[in-house]
């Protein structure tokens, strides 16, 4: 990546006509100038550029069409590679410093989950320095009702939806037998009860103020979820739910989406032939970092691996940027390389979809984070 | 088509019902065909007819947009014919017979070569910590276990593998080259392909340094042992010829005194009877026969591995062990030696390049946590020993020989060029295990096993394999 400061030309007076910047950058702005700029996974801009003010992105396009319109105070980054937004994790635990299970209660709908989060823990730069920028901070499977969960960002603590989503387990580490509920049936009424009962948590989730997450794995849990889900009328993130392939026209019918765990060496076809379904069947769907032992960077590393299996890459950037984002209520902030959304940059050697590719800086909030793709172990 | 003597042997040889190169784990003289010597398809057999029993086998036309023939040499719209699992030519507009079997494909390339693996083999015996010198992998290869992995191992475009038992003993015992997507009579490709030990690698514990340190000190006695092994048996070899040629000339003197020497000893019998003594027969110095070296299967490999006839496969990591190592094995001038694992080897890139030391790396897999002895492994390393001048080989280091070309993405991201990880997985590799004259590229004379693919190698996958004498498309 080299970076140099190019000298514009042209006068101030035209930059304020340009209709691309509409606003006028104040002196700490800066462009980044990369080969390919990809908006979003249907997008890809070549030779891009994007303007960066104020931690936001002020305005993006062909660096033909936008460098002519910059002052030449404006600080240029020029970068051989990608630049795509940071990778938003569906969810994850990161930070979590006590746990993100409660061992004694079933229910802990109202708990926020935000009270738990040290944004000084380790992991969360380590998952900066592998391209995730934020995750839907989220409990762990140890409770019925895990809590409320929030959607943070991985480096300076930010919360950009401090209540976003209930989280729920509906499969056995929720289900332990010195507590009630211990089964399946138990789980599904004593929930049901609650959406019926309409009382806190519960009540927003209801009332459309809060999103549901619910985690789930085998194919049996996911119909259970479905059938619990028809008869609320709610609409869900299925958590954990690979085998959603299986589902996928009811779940597009139904208006769900689905938060995957990562894919990594190994992993068996049927996973990718689930992916498929899911891409074919139009549904949203997210990889997540809560139901997995491995590092940030397994997050990327999995698309690679199902771009390589021929899983339209479009999708599968989106499942790592748009989706996730939408899915957590926070696409107006992050997930696409747009003008108004976070400057959450990544800087890669080359497609990130590409295992050969490296990571060669991260922007949070417009600022550089000191962190690379190796700090991610 | 072929000269007609060699169509014939090939036809009687086919009529046998094995393939050429299934009769013969040598590297055979393959036939060869130059285009300029074939004869015209309506060009009469001028030679007395030959009794056909069954028909020859039809030969396979590979035709792509690329040949990979070996790393770094590529052919533009070419072909590649098989004939008896042997590539008899490689080139352009190759004349063919009518039932030739034609296979078109985008890129042809050398089936891939994992040297690291335990793939064919059970879990017991891959993980054996009670393995020895002459343990041989070979007799414990199977055809029919770990289904999946063998066939996706195909799918991916690995045919071969190094297959290790007692893949963490101290002495692991002779790796074999198998093709995992073959029935039992093709499995076997190479019965000792190296021989592995290891030094300092946990097994249950991690010993502390000394310990780790002193079993580099070990590796080194047991070479040298492997040395005076041999050089008692060549004395031996020796003194045997020596005595031989004594024990001959003395024969051949007393065949000519025979009778004199028939009536000394006639007279001498009769003399200690009259004295009532008991007769001794005369002793020869010659009697005497050189004592046979007792034989020692262990000694006899690491006899091998001194001479070079045998690749060593050490795997150590930390430094401590790395440095002991190369101390412990410099004065063995014909060791050829293959460092595994090597997770602290960047501090010695220089010294193991002069050495002409190869390096088998296992690239960390996004995600995956490195435990143990390989803590602190970066994908970077390939870069490093690379750019050093070092031949880095990539392996799986378990079951999942699939994940090969996957690894060798994660390679070429720490660093390694592609067509230098390319040849990792073809000619570097079988360099390595000596299966260089038989496997590794697309040449005339070489073991058809070979890869169609969809796109570049590494980044196609197989459309079609050519494996075991014979093409299965995917």
């Amino acid at each position: 990546m080299g970076i140099s400061t190019l000298t514009s030309a042209l006068a101030g007076a035209l930059l304020l006509a340009a209709p691309a910047a509409a606003e006028t950058p104040s002196a700490e702005a800066f462009a980044l100038i990369a080969d390919h700029v990809a908006v979003d996974g249907g997008t890809v801009i070549e030779n891009g550029l994007v303007l960066v003010d104020g931690g936001k992105i002020l305005a993006v396009g062909p660096a033909a069409d936008l460098q002519g319109t910059l002052a030449d105070t404006i600080r240029v980054i020029e970068h051989e590679g990608w630049l795509t937004a940071g990778i938003v994790a569906a969810n994850g635990t990161y930070g979590m410093v006590s746990g993100a299970d409660d061992s004694t209660r079933a229910f802990l709908g109202d708990l926020e989950l935000r009270d738990g989060f040290d944004p000084d823990d380790s992991s969360l730069a380590k998952a900066t320095g592998a391209g995730v920028t934020s995750f839907g901070l989220t409990s762990g499977r140890g409770n019925v009702a895990g809590g409320t969960g929030a959607v943070v960002k991985t480096s300076g603590g930010t919360m950009l939806n401090e209540s976003s989503h209930l989280a729920l387990c509906l499969a056995p580490p929720a289900l332990r037998g010195n507590r009630f509920p211990t089964s399946y049936a138990g789980a599904v009424h004593a929930v049901e009860a609650r959406f019926t009962e309409g009382q806190g948590a519960f009540g927003k989730v209801v009332a459309g103020e809060l999103g549901l997450e619910v985690a789930v794995s085998a194919r049996h849990e996911i119909r259970r979820a479905l059938d619990l889900l028809k008869r609320t009328g709610l609409k869900a993130t299925l958590r954990g739910a690979d085998r959603a392939g299986d589902f996928a026209p009811e779940l597009a019918e139904a208006g769900h989406a689905v938060a995957l765990s990562p894919l990594g060496m190994g992993t068996s076809p049927w996973r990718y032939e689930s992916i498929t379904a899911l891409v074919e069947a139009g549904v949203p769907f997210a990889f997540g970092l809560a139901d997995t032992g491995s590092g940030a960077d397994c997050l990327r590393f999995g698309a690679a691996l199902a771009a390589r299996e021929g899983i339209d890459r479009g999708a599968l950037w989106n499942s790592l940027t748009a989706s996730p984002a939408a899915m957590l209520g926070v696409s107006g902030r992050v997930g696409r390389v747009a003008a108004g959304l976070d400057a959450d940059l990544v800087l890669w050697s080359g497609d990130p979809l590409e295992l050969t590719t490296t990571l060669e800086a991260v922007y949070v909030d417009g600022a550089q984070v000191e962190a690379t793709e190796g700090d991610a172990k | 088509m072929l000269p007609t003597s060699l169509t014939r042997s090939l036809t009687l040889l086919l009529a046998v019902g094995a393939p050429l190169w299934a009769l013969t784990d040598d590297p055979a003289p393959a036939p060869v065909e130059t285009p300029e010597e074939t004869p015209a398809p309506e060009e009469p057999v001028e030679e007395e007819p030959v009794e056909v029993v069954a028909p020859a086998e039809p030969a396979t036309l590979l035709r792509a947009e690329r040949v990979h023939v070996r790393p770094g040499e590529v052919l533009e719209n070419a072909e590649v014919l098989i004939r008896g699992g042997f590539i008899v030519a490689v080139g352009q507009g190759l004349e063919v017979d009518e039932d030739t079997i034609i296979v078109e494909g985008k890129e042809v390339c050398a089936g891939f070569i994992d040297p690291w693996s335990t793939l064919g083999i059970d879990s017991a015996s891959a993980s054996d910590l009670g393995t020895e010198a002459s343990t041989a992998t070979a007799k414990a290869a199977s055809p029919f276990g770990e289904k999946y992995a063998r066939q996706w191992a195909r799918e991916a475009g690995v045919l071969m593998t190094r297959t290790q038992v007692g893949q963490n003993a101290f002495v692991g015992g002779l790796g074999a080259i198998l093709r995992p997507s073959a029935s039992a009579e093709h499995l076997v490709v190479l019965d000792d392909a190296n021989l592995n030990v290891t030094c300092g690698v946990s097994r249950g514990g991690r010993g502390d340094v000394f310990d780790r340190v002193m079993e580099a000190d070990r590796i080194g006695s047991m070479i040298s042992g492997g040395l005076s092994y041999r050089e008692a048996q060549v004395e031996y070899a020796y003194e045997l010829k020596e005595w031989e040629a004594a024990i001959a000339e003395k024969e051949a003197e007393l065949e000519k005194d025979f009778k004199k020497a028939k009536k000394d000893r006639e007279k001498e019998i009769e003399k200690a009877e009259e004295k009532d003594k008991e007769f001794k027969e005369e002793r020869y110095k010659e009697d005497k026969r050189p004592r046979t070296p007792r034989y020692d299967a262990d000694s006899e490999v690491f006899a091998r591995v001194a001479h070079g006839e045998l690749p060593l496969v050490v795997e150590a990591h930390g430094a401590a062990e790395l440095r002991a190592l190369l101390a412990a094995t410099e004065g063995f001038g014909r060791l050829r030696l293959v460092i595994s694992g090597a997770t602290g080897a960047a501090p010695f890139a220089k010294q193991l390049a002069e050495r002409d030391i190869a390096v088998l790396l296992q690239p960390l897999a996004p995600g995956a946590r490195a435990n143990g002895e390989r803590s602190g492994f970066d994908n970077s390393l390939f870069g490093t020993l690379a750019e050093a001048g070092v031949e880095v080989l990539i392996g799986t280091g378990g079951d999942r020989a699939a994940d090969l070309p996957i690894l060798a993405h994660l390679a070429i991201a720490g660093g390694l060029e592609r067509e230098a990880a390319f040849e990792a997985l073809t000619l570097g590799a079988a360099r390595t295990f000596d299966l260089a004259d038989r496997f590794g590229s697309v040449e005339v004379g070489k073991v058809a096993e070979l890869l169609v693919l969809d796109g570049a190698p590494l980044q196609g996958r197989p459309t079609h394999v050519f494996t075991a004498g014979e093409v299965v498309e995917l």
